[in-house]
């Protein structure tokens, strides 16, 4: 019962429907148990994992001195990418006043505070000796780009968790009396963090001055991070790493990785939360559009940062892009570029792949290749490094994950559903005080 | 016509030819002076000479010989080769010698690096892998009709030249070593550096060494130098000097200054003031935005209470 207008979904439904509607999947369903249940089951085999890690040292993976940055690192990467949606769908696009991202805007919020909070932790398991880890700050460098990038990831994950906690302060003012089925302590959480919320004037100033404040400033952060993370590599002499132009192919790419997540955040939401009247196929339409942008400007970020170097070819660029086009690595190299980007953008032109479930698989495609994009940024320049590779045994010169480190790998990707699926099961994942506000304004209108 | 052009093929031709030759006679063989070869020790290879030989080696010749028996010598042309081989066993210690002493192509020169004593204590510890081996007879030692021999270095500041004097003790009487040969070096990172010309003592058992204008010395102007008696009969004897005859190396260290590689005490101030300019601004935003809600939460409170 809705309609397309003003770019936006009107609701033909009263505000104690759509609240109804948007509280209903909060609960502790049994698919809810059985799947967190999956999770923390999971979740422990990884860990113990890592408590061989842990035992051992990074002997047990597959790093060496010449590739001593594999899986954890291109995981790391990709997870401060994907958590950068949350800008540019609550920032970039709500600044500008696009209307159609409301029902969308809380969960590109959960991605992002999911996906920055287990970067950092994420670069933990990459430390042999984790116990040392306040050393980064109390002998850090400021000089170090890996501080700066501490600082940003740190700051970001703040501001997300402002950002996504903020817009939800009326919500659960709301939501506290239409809690059902749920322990006492729910609604107890309920009750501290609505903050006494009475929805008097003077509190909607507050959270409106507040919410744009974060809005504006989470940009210039968030640009920070990815290009931080960026210059982890980019500041370095070697080849393929040695870029001026790392900081806004990180960024592009970011947008990518994070659209992608959002679409498959969206399908399972509608699908499992029963929200088939609040995300649309309008709304997946529009995500596939901005899907379509963000990879664009993508794919001319990788026409710049592959054709310049491939055009000139110095020696060491030479060796690397030999690997990477015609080498050991040009499999993975072109499957990720051709299904991970190029025919993603192809079939995004057509309206019928913006269809919910058709977006869906080419979104699954898009976050597959994003994740293996680090993957070849990351582990192929180390295998050629300018002084030639000697006095080493032979299994040094390349670099194979193994098991453990799959398994610990696995474990962060386990650890952001888990934090997904609380934010989202424990509290409503469609803002209700929004939706409610903005369809009552429609309607005076 | 033809045969200027033939002419001018040839001049140009012949010094490619003789390159050739020298470089080919220079990989392959390395000729040692007949009288060279007969070069033999003055003292018995003990235990202690082969254990202090092995020391050096490690320093000076693993890089590219490697190690001894093992094979593991660097991939270099002309080939350094494995010093345990039959090849190096096969010559005579002089010869070992004569090629540590003077050194070729990528083979440094030792003789300015280690003393006469130290390079024979390589040859006992290369020596010592082959069984073989029978150490001939000693070189004759012209007996030092003395008791010992010392150094004096004095420095003419005027005539910026180096005197060295060596006295021996004959019979309890002073008396200097006349027509004794005498090198004078700078002590450099590497090795030593000759100064002058060897100079031979003059009858009150003095050596002249004039110094250059623009010596090169620490940061205060201070130069190591060592005189060595090249004499064998008088034994191994050298003497360090630390003198104020250079000039003072002001090099900057590049520590000094504010520098990305620097500590962070000495960091770019735009770094700092980007940095904590930066973590500034947006944290105290944050910490605002954190006190508003301290405050939205006051404002519903009072608001239930007057209800």
């Amino acid at each position: 019962m809705s309609e397309i207008k003003n770019e936006y979904i009107k609701l033909d439904k009263s505000a104690e429907q759509i609240t109804t509607d948007l509280m209903r999947p909060v609960n502790l369903s049994i698919g809810f148990k059985a799947w967190m249940a999956f999770l923390i089951i999971s979740l422990a085999v990884c860990i113990y994992a890592y408590t061989i890690q842990l035992n051992i040292g990074l002997g047990v993976t597959g790093l060496r001195d010449y590739v001593s940055w594999g899986m954890y690192i291109a995981n790391f990467v990709f997870f401060v990418a994907a958590s950068l949606i949350g800008m540019l769908i609550g920032a970039v696009l709500g600044l500008i006043g696009i209307k159609w991202i409301t029902p969308l805007v809380r969960i590109a919020e959960i991605i992002a505070v999911a996906f920055a909070a287990v970067a950092g932790l994420v670069i933990i398991s990459d430390m042999g000796r984790p116990e040392r880890l306040p050393y980064v700050l109390m002998y850090g460098r400021i000089q170090s780009p890996i501080l700066w990038d501490v600082t940003v990831v740190t700051t970001y994950l703040v501001m997300s968790l402002l950002l996504y906690f903020l817009p939800l302060i009326p919500d659960l003012a709301i939501g506290k009396d239409k809690l059902q089925g749920v322990p006492k302590i729910h609604k107890i959480i309920y009750n501290i963090l609505s903050l006494n919320w009475v929805g008097s004037e003077e509190q909607i100033k507050i959270i409106h001055k507040s919410v744009r404040i974060l809005l504006i400033l989470i940009i210039p952060v968030a640009f920070a991070i990815h290009t931080v993370t960026s210059w982890l590599f980019a500041v370095t002499p070697r080849a393929g790493w040695d870029s001026t132009i790392f900081g806004p192919y990180f960024l592009s790419g970011a947008f990518v990785a994070g659209s992608a997540a959002v679409i498959i955040a969206m399908f399972f939401f509608q699908k499992n939360y029963k929200l088939k009247d609040y995300i649309t196929d309008f709304h997946f339409d529009k995500m596939g559009k901005l899907l379509f942008l963000v990879s664009i400007v993508y794919f001319y970020f990788n026409l710049n940062e592959f054709l310049v170097p491939g055009y000139k070819l110095k020696q060491a660029d030479a060796i690397h892009l030999q690997a990477l086009f015609n080498g050991n690595w040009a499999k993975l190299f072109w499957a990720t570029q051709i299904f991970g980007l190029i025919l993603p953008l192809i079939l995004l032109l057509f309206r019928k792949m913006r269809k919910a479930f058709p977006i869906l698989i080419i979104s699954i495609f898009v976050i597959a290749g994003a994740w293996l994009k680090r993957y070849i940024i990351v582990v192929p320049t180390q295998e050629h490094p300018y002084l030639p590779i000697q006095n080493v045994p032979d299994y040094f010169m390349g670099y194979t994950p193994t098991l453990i480190e799959t398994a610990i790998t696995a474990a962060s990707i386990i650890l952001v559903l888990i934090i997904i699926t609380i934010l989202s099961k424990f509290f409503p994942v469609i803002p209700i005080w929004e939706t409610v506000h903005e369809n009552k304004t429609d309607q005076k209108s | 016509m033809k045969r200027r052009i033939m002419i001018k093929y040839l001049t140009i031709l012949i010094p490619f030819v003789f390159l050739y030759i020298n470089s080919y006679s220079q990989t392959e063989e390395w000729i040692v002076p007949k009288e060279k070869k007969e070069v033999v020790s003055t003292f018995n290879f003990t235990d202690e000479n082969i254990k202090s030989g092995e020391s050096l080696y490690q320093k000076n010749c693993l890089s590219c010989h490697g190690n001894p028996t093992k094979g593991n010598f660097a991939p270099l042309q002309p080939s350094p080769g494995d010093p345990a081989s039959e090849k190096f066993q096969n010559q005579s210690d002089g010869s070992m010698f004569y090629k540590i002493t003077e050194g070729r192509v990528l083979m440094p020169q030792f003789k300015n690096i280690l003393s006469e004593k130290e390079r024979w204590e390589v040859v006992a510890f290369i020596r010592s892998f082959n069984k073989n081996y029978v150490q001939p007879a000693l070189a004759k030692i012209d007996e030092f009709k003395g008791d010992a021999v010392n150094i004096e270095i004095i420095f003419d500041k005027e005539n910026r030249q180096l005197i060295a004097k060596a006295i021996g003790t004959v019979k309890e009487k002073i008396e200097p070593v006349k027509k004794a040969e005498m090198v004078l070096f700078a002590k450099r990172y590497f090795g030593n550096m000759q100064i002058d010309e060897s100079k031979r003592t003059n009858e009150e058992g003095m050596a002249f060494f004039r110094l250059p204008e623009e010596l090169p010395g620490n940061d205060s102007g201070y130069v190591e130098f060592i005189v060595r008696l090249n004499e064998s009969s008088f034994g191994d004897i050298q003497k360090t000097a630390l003198i104020h005859a250079g000039l003072p190396k002001n090099m900057e260290k590049l520590t000094d200054q504010r520098a990305m590689w620097n500590i962070t005490r000495k960091a770019p101030v735009w770094l700092l003031i980007s940095y904590f300019g930066g973590v500034l601004f947006v944290w105290s935003f944050i910490v605002y935005i954190l006190l508003q809600l301290y405050k939205l939460r006051k404002i519903g409170s009072e608001v239930t209470n007057n209800e």
